[in-house]
This record gives C-alpha cells, sequence and structure tokens, in this order.
C-alpha cells in the first residue's frame, strides 16, 4: 500500500506533495534518501518510514540530532506507529503522513458569488471606470475652479495619477496579504471592485448633496447619507474580503461590517468632539444650487417669519440651561 | 486827552499780557487743585490680591460720590463674588469703593467711597463752544495722574450713543477721568480714543441724567436688572429711530438695497466690476454703527450692521456660478463679541422661500439669547436669491441686543426695503 507525504512550511501549508509504493521510505538531508529535505536543523540521515508486515506504518529516528515527534509532540524514542494524516516534525520540518485510502471531501462546485466578483477584473471594465473617477473628479474641478488657467487646475491635474494610485494601494494590499498566505492575488477583481464602489459612493455623494438643496439640509438628509457611506463601505469590505481571506462567509461579513462600522464611528466621533469649537459661530445649511434642482415647495416668507418665533423660544430655553 | 488814549490802551495791553499770564497758570493750577480730587479706581481679584483692571475716577461735589466707566468697574459689578474695588489717592491712601449705580448705555458709574476731597469737581451745565480748550485728566497706563490739554470739537457726529469729540490723547487707563473747561468745571468723562489725538468723552449731561435717576431712586438694589432694562429701552429708542425713518434705497445690480437709513448707520462699499479679468464680478455694500455697547471684557452690544454683495458671473455655466455663490454665503457670524458664558449657542432655520413679489430666496434666520438679560437677542439674516442662473444678491443683517419684538419688526421693514429686480 502506497504512502503520501506532504512536506509544510512553518504555516503548516503544503509546499510539496509525494507518493511512495517502497515499503522504506528514508527521510533527511542527504542525497541518498528518498525524501530529500532541506531545513537545517534535519539530520543528513534523519528518520525511516517503515511498513510493518500488517500494513501499518511506524517512523523510526535514525538517532538524529534534534529528534523526531508525533502529533501531539510526542517524541519517537525508536519508532512510533503512525494513523493515517497524523502530523510529525523532523526536528522543526513538518510533515504529514497519509495512507492512500485516506479519504478526501467532496469537491466544491464553483462559487457563484465568487465567480461574479472575478468579473470585476475585467480590464476594460477596470478602464470604464478609472476614466469615469477622473472625468468625476475634472467635474468637481470644473465646477469649483471655473478658469482653467487657475492655479488649482493644474496643481490638480497633477494630482490625478497620485489619486488613481492611492486608490489602487488597497487592492495591492489585499492582494499582497492573499500571496503572503498562498492564495491567488486577485489584483485586477480587487480593483474592479475597489473603483466600482467609490464610483457608487460618488453617485450617492451627488444624490445626497441635490438632496440636501431639495429639502433645505434636513437633518433626516445627513443621516441618509452618513447611512449611505456607512453601507458602502461595508459592501466595499465585504466583497473584498470575499475574494481576499479564507474565512467562512459569516466571518468575511462581520469582519467587513464591524471594520466599515468603526471606520465611520471614528467619523462621528471626530466630528463631535470637534463641534464644541464651532458651537457659538452660526450652524446653518448654505447649499445652493439652480431653482431647478429644488424638489420641495418653497415656504411662504411669511411663514417663515412666523417660524422664526420657535428660534426665540428655544434660546429662551437654552439660556437657562448652564454653559458648559 | 491824547494822554488819557495812551494810558488806556497802556492799560488793556497791561491787562491783555496779565489774562493771558492768567491762562497759562490755570492748566497748573487746575491740575494742582483738582490732583486730590482725583482718584485711580483698581479691580482687584480677589483670589490672588492682584489688580484686574485700572482706570480713573473723580469726587464729586454734591452728590459726594465718585464718578468713573462702567467698563471701569465692570467686573466688580458682574462678579461681585470674584473681584472687589479700591481707590488710590494722590496721598497714595487706598480705601474701598462700592457701585450704586451704572448707565452701560454711555459707559458710566456712580460709586461711593468714605474719602472727601478738599476740592470736588462740579459739573458744566453749558456746553463749551467748538473749538475751547479742555482738558483731560487720568492716570494713562498706571504711570500717575496727568493732564492732557485738548480741543472740544463738539458731538460726535454719526454716533447713536452721544460722545464727546476731543482733540487730545486719551489713553487706557484715564478711562473714566474728568475733562474739564478752563474755569475747572466737568465737561465730559474720557471713555474711548480712536488712535492718534482723537479722543472720546461721554457727555455731562449723561451723567446729569443718571445722577437724577441715582437721587430719585437711590442706590440700585440689582444692577444687573437695571442693565438688562437699560439695554431693553435702548434698544426700543433707538430702533424706533431706524424703524420710522423714512429708508432711502439705492440702485444694486438688477435690484435696490436701503442705503445710510439713519444718519448713525454709515455705509462703504467695494466692487471688483472694472477688472476684466475677474470672472464673478461682485459688488458689495457695507453698513454699520461705529459705536457699540460695552458690557463685559468680551461681551459688546447695540450694533446693528447690514451687508449686500451683488455676484454675476455671465461666462459661467449655472452650475459653476451658483458652486461659487454657496462658497460666498458659506460664513456668516455676530457682528458683536461675546463668549459661551454671555450668550447661547445660536438656533438657526434656512429654507427656500417664495417672496410675495414672486422671487425665491434662500432664506437663514439665526438666534442667540443673552444668559443674563432676559428677552435680549443677537440675530442674523442672511437671504440669497435663487431666480437668476448666472446673478445673485445676497442680504444680510446682524442685529444685537435687541428684543423679539424689534428683530420681527426690522425684519419686516428690511424684506420690505430690498427688491430683487
Amino acid at each position: 500500500m502506497a504512502i503520501i507525504i506532504e512536506v509544510l512550511n512553518k504555516q503548516h501549508k503544503v509546499t510539496e506533495r509525494h507518493r511512495f509504493s517502497q515499503p522504506r521510505v528514508a527521510l533527511g538531508r542527504a542525497y541518498n534518501n528518498d525524501l530529500i529535505l532541506y531545513d537545517k536543523h534535519v539530520s543528513p540521515h534523519h528518520a525511516e518510514l517503515v511498513q510493518a508486515e500488517d500494513g501499518r506504518w511506524q517512523l523510526v529516528d535514525l538517532a538524529s540530532l534534534n529528534g523526531s515527534f508525533v502529533e501531539p509532540s510526542v517524541a519517537v524514542t525508536q519508532s512510533t506507529e503512525l494513523q493515517s494524516g497524523q502530523l510529525c516534525w523532523l526536528g522543526e520540518q513538518a510533515i504529514r503522513v497519509y495512507d492512500e485510502h485516506h479519504p478526501v471531501p467532496p469537491a466544491l462546485p464553483f462559487n457563484n458569488i465568487e465567480q461574479r466578483l472575478r468579473r470585476f477584473g475585467h480590464p476594460a471594465l477596470i478602464v470604464l471606470l478609472a476614466l469615469f473617477l477622473i472625468a468625476e473628479e475634472l467635474f468637481g474641478l470644473w465646477l469649483t475652479a471655473p478658469e482653467p488657467g487657475h492655479g488649482r487646475w493644474s496643481r490638480n491635474l497633477l494630482n490625478l495619477p497620485l489619486l488613481m494610485l492611492g486608490l489602487a494601494l488597497w487592492p495591492a494590499m489585499l492582494a499582497l496579504w492573499a500571496k503572503i498566505n498562498q492564495h491567488e492575488a486577485r489584483f485586477l477583481p480587487q480593483l474592479g471592485i475597489t473603483f466600482s464602489v467609490v464610483m457608487l459612493m460618488e453617485c450617492w455623494q451627488a444624490l445626497m448633496t441635490v438632496l440636501n438643496f431639495s429639502l433645505d439640509g434636513a437633518a433626516a438628509v445627513v443621516w441618509l447619507g452618513d447611512i449611505g457611506q456607512t453601507a458602502l463601505v461595508i459592501l466595499l469590505l465585504s466583497a473584498n474580503f470575499y475574494l481576499a481571506l479564507q474565512l467562512s462567509v459569516v466571518k468575511k461579513v462581520a469582519l467587513a461590517t464591524g471594520l466599515g462600522l468603526l471606520l465611520s464611528l471614528q467619523g462621528v466621533a471626530v466630528s463631535v468632539l470637534f463641534e464644541e469649537q464651532g458651537q457659538l459661530t452660526p450652524q446653518f445649511d448654505n447649499s445652493l444650487m439652480p431653482l431647478t434642482f429644488y424638489l420641495n415647495k418653497p415656504m411662504d416668507s411669511a411663514e417663515f417669519e412666523q417660524e422664526s418665533a420657535e428660534l426665540f423660544r428655544l434660546t429662551d430655553e437654552a439660556r437657562l440651561e448652564p454653559a458648559e | 486827552m491824547r494822554l488819557q488814549t495812551y494810558y488806556c490802551a497802556l492799560l488793556s495791553v497791561l491787562l491783555l499780557f496779565s489774562s493771558a499770564q492768567g491762562r497759562a497758570d490755570s492748566a497748573e493750577q487746575l491740575f494742582a487743585r483738582f490732583e486730590p480730587a482725583l482718584l485711580q479706581v483698581r479691580v482687584l481679584e480677589q483670589a490672588s490680591g492682584a489688580k484686574a483692571a485700572i482706570g480713573t475716577g473723580f469726587v464729586l461735589e454734591d452728590p459726594a460720590l465718585v464718578v468713573t466707566n462702567y467698563h471701569v468697574v465692570s467686573e466688580a459689578v458682574l462678579s461681585p463674588e470674584k473681584y472687589q474695588l479700591e481707590y488710590l489717592n494722590a496721598r497714595a491712601q487706598k480705601g474701598a469703593l462700592q457701585v450704586l449705580a451704572v448707565d452701560v448705555i454711555n459707559d458710566l458709574a456712580l460709586v461711593s467711597t468714605d474719602y472727601r476731597a478738599p476740592q470736588p469737581f462740579k459739573i458744566q451745565t453749558t456746553k463749551p463752544v467748538q473749538g475751547a480748550t479742555i482738558y483731560s485728566l487720568g492716570n494713562p497706563h498706571d504711570l500717575g495722574m496727568i493732564l492732557v490739554p485738548g480741543t472740544y470739537n463738539g458731538l460726535q457726529k454719526y454716533s447713536y450713543y452721544p460722545r464727546i469729540h476731543f482733540t487730545g490723547a486719551v489713553n487706557s487707563g484715564m478711562s473714566g477721568g474728568p475733562a474739564v473747561d478752563a474755569s475747572g468745571q466737568v465737561v465730559g468723562i474720557n471713555v474711548a480714543s480712536a488712535g492718534n489725538q482723537l479722543g472720546f468723552l461721554v457727555p455731562a449731561d449723561a451723567l446729569q441724567q443718571l445722577l437724577a435717576r441715582y437721587q430719585r431712586e437711590g442706590q440700585s438694589k440689582d444692577l444687573k436688572a437695571d442693565i438688562e432694562r437699560q439695554l431693553l429701552s435702548s434698544q426700543q429708542a433707538m430702533f424706533s429711530q431706524i424703524l420710522n425713518a423714512d429708508w432711502k434705497l439705492k440702485d444694486f445690480g438688477t435690484g435696490k438695497v436701503p442705503d445710510e437709513v439713519v444718519p448713525f448707520v454709515r455705509c462703504w462699499g467695494e466692487s471688483n466690476v472694472e477688472k476684466d479679468k475677474e470672472t464673478l464680478k461682485k459688488v458689495t455694500a457695507f453698513c454699520s454703527q461705529s459705536e457699540e455697547i460695552f458690557l463685559s471684557q468680551h461681551f459688546t452690544s447695540g450694533r446693528v450692521e447690514m451687508q449686500f454683495e451683488w455676484l454675476e458671473a455671465k461666462d459661467l455655466h449655472p452650475l459653476q456660478f451658483f458652486s461659487l455663490y454657496e462658497q460666498n454665503i458659506s460664513r456668516a457670524n455676530a457682528d458683536n463679541q461675546a463668549l459661551k458664558e454671555d450668550v447661547t449657542a445660536f438656533e438657526c432655520q434656512h429654507r427656500v422661500v417664495r417672496q410675495s413679489g414672486g422671487h425665491h430666496a434662500k432664506m437663514i434666520y439665526c438666534v442667540r439669547a443673552y444668559r443674563d438679560y432676559a428677552g435680549l437677542y443677537d440675530v442674523l439674516y442672511l437671504a440669497a436669491s435663487l431666480d437668476q442662473q448666472q446673478q445673485g444678491l445676497v442680504s444680510h443683517y446682524t442685529l444685537s441686543g435687541v428684543s423679539q419684538e424689534t428683530a420681527q419688526a426690522f425684519s419686516q421693514k428690511f424684506s420690505g426695503a430690498v427688491s430683487w429686480q
């Protein structure tokens, strides 16, 4: 009965897999071994795997310098019988030993979500998204700095490549992380996902700007905007982690949600901390857009004046509360 | 006969000389005569015993009390548990002072003392003539009592709160000191300076009125309540003048806005219209009052300020124009100084409003209340017209220390006066 030996790295990931049919397999650093190991703590003739007459395999230590061990770290004094799938160490080198009838898990079907997420890596889509983001940036510049000769134009144009590079940094980090953990890097899908969600964020922002003007800076719009942004951040992280991490789906989504909430809570904390400074300057909504963007019904000026009485009442209440 | 004429002429020349001699002496004599009636007023912090503020005061003959500025003693009036008052006279004697009555509108305070000067001051009953030499007395920067000769130049023309324009150096520390005429009678009280030989005095009339009130009502039982009453009635008087005035309008952009509606509100303007390279043409008019009411070190009130801005950018897309327009109204703040111990935070409302003429504007209205003075508010208004695609008119005003009724009446008068097209 043949034996299968997996050579593992320090993270217990398989680096080599060998199948031997003979009843005796020599392990060590010397070149005349059946399985040649590289680890410097492995002796030239470190150990042997020997098949007994009943078919079971035994690990025999050949008086190695650093010794041999079997799971759960039991030193092999002379020889120890092995179970299929048991982990062994020759010095620090980990190997796993299977007999050829060891059961393997059933084949996984293609993951539907993963397949779809990978389609974001299409180069044409990425180019399209990048062009959209550049156009969006140029539109913002056009809006706030009307003259193309303005110093801000040249400065912002020069910054454009840097901006795109900055956006690519996060997918690059995820790809690197996957690579370190010996998974597929999937840089292009990650880049596509990141660009798509950033585009969605920009669109959401634009929608909120119009809504904010239409509803006269209602607090609900601010909340809606914040909730939308947080949801998009969670969506982005979930998709990123789906491709980059080898965790269960629940764990990936939980991690993405936790991180997304943490990021937006940080934003809230900063605004709460610095709100006190602006307390004496009046806080009002100054949004101005052409009247066609106003979807609400304009208030009557007499009504506006009447409602101002409420401000006097509110501040009258506030004056009796102590100043912080 | 001829000899007689000659003697007569000689006599008159001699007389002229001697009188000139007399006047030259009088400045020195004045100082010598009145120095004992001048006091340095010190505000001491009770915890440390150190001076927190200094000013000058003078002893009156009738009633026998000390006059100084409200702004000199304000800390002791507002936080008597933290500050106390002390005087220091010419012979370096010290003693306690106690505030009897204040007039914040005219920045005056009456203070009682046990100190009796040999020759106290009297108040002049007739106004000096323009150009008359008067003398300001006080202790600038704690350097010792001095006398500053200068010229009486009548009442400051464009101030709602009456102030004598005195050409002479009034420096800090001299506040609360008297300005006297050649005979030594009090014409005014030193109150402020606008730099180079430009000083301001509170006229003696205001002191007479405060004394009359004091003699009628006696020592004030609640100084803060007095201040509240004074602020309320002063804003009412000032605004009835503003609201009853016939507001002259001037052309502004395509609309009309109020000009100098009353003499004490002065307007200035600027524009970049003749500069061809600016894409955003901007015309600004700015109206405000030069004087304000001092309430405490960091709290002033009693001012009206209006501002108008006409913006036009024919070469810009409406979206571009509105982006610039929006930035233009992003910052607005109160015109007066205040700390959060003095006022509440602003409460604001902001809406797109349809006016009676069918015009649309974004309107912002903010209010904050005074913590110590019930019924008084600071108000801020900002409106930006929305009917044109590449033109906009921003109208803005702030009122400080007004009642709700005053604020609403002003709002109506203002909205009626500003026309957009």
